[in-house]
């Protein structure tokens, strides 16, 4: 495990919550109050980037034994459909413990005010090799 | 206060495939089926965070979007298409199971 991967960035750049894809997301989710859940959660941090194997092997993971432990969400409020934010990946915490290797990966959303409207930490898990 | 359960139906290969186009993440895992078996899967899996999405909704249905503060959850095992899920909230805790009772995730919550 290279410790020296905590704090890197992994991305950081504007974000627009465009309609469409909330609109696909509402579609996908479909449920009565689709159009609410999704203005919470219109997207995953460590894939705003270009997929999940890009940034998985950015944070030197294998991909074929990495999954996906866990979610912490913090949300000040909701996103508004249309607004751009300014969206910050990077690598929080990395670690060994029993055998695997966790990453935690946050991704801090803020407005143009520089306010932050929701922060989530993703943790990633590669299990040992068999 | 009791237990509260929600139900959702079962989730279908083409919400999966939607939901990966709506957040851009294209795993095969999720998306194809030879890559999935190939992993050890009995078939694609839904996103982590489309199950937990699911659960998010049950409490927006309860309380509204602008009064989640913080949604904890751990993911225990992969959710394959076709299984129903409930939503059982306990006060702060909340646990995501298949239709036969597995426990796919667990979570606390905080309002606001």
């Amino acid at each position: 495990m290279d410790a020296s991967i905590k704090g890197k960035i992994l991305s950081h750049g504007p974000y627009q919550v465009s309609e469409g894809k909330l609109d696909e997301l509402i579609t996908a989710l479909a449920t009565e109050n689709a159009a609410a859940t999704a203005s919470l959660v219109p997207c995953f941090g460590p894939v705003l980037d270009g997929g999940e194997q890009p940034f998985v092997e950015k944070i030197g993971l294998d991909f074929s034994r990495a999954l996906l432990g866990g979610i912490d969400y913090e949300w000040a409020r909701p996103f508004a459909p249309g607004e751009e934010v300014d969206a910050k990946v990077f690598i929080e915490d990395a670690y060994e413990k029993s055998g695997m290797v966790f990453a935690v990966v946050t991704s801090e959303f803020t407005d143009q005010t520089g306010t932050l409207v929701q922060r989530h930490r993703a943790t990633f898990i590669e299990r040992g090799a068999a | 206060m009791e237990p509260t359960t929600t139900s959702y139906p079962a989730l279908s290969r083409q919400q999966i495939c939607r939901y990966a186009g709506a957040v851009r993440d294209f795993n095969p895992i999720h998306v194809d089926e030879t890559f999935a078996q190939a992993s050890g899967m009995p078939s694609v899996i839904a996103h982590g965070p489309l199950t937990l999405a699911l659960a998010i909704d049950s409490l927006v249905a309860e309380h509204g979007a602008g009064n989640l503060r913080r949604f904890t959850a751990r993911l225990k095992a992969p959710v394959p298409p076709g299984e129903p899920l409930e939503i059982v909230r306990d006060g702060p805790s909340l646990e995501v199971r298949t239709g036969s009772g597995a426990v796919v995730a667990t979570a606390t919550v905080e309002l606001a």
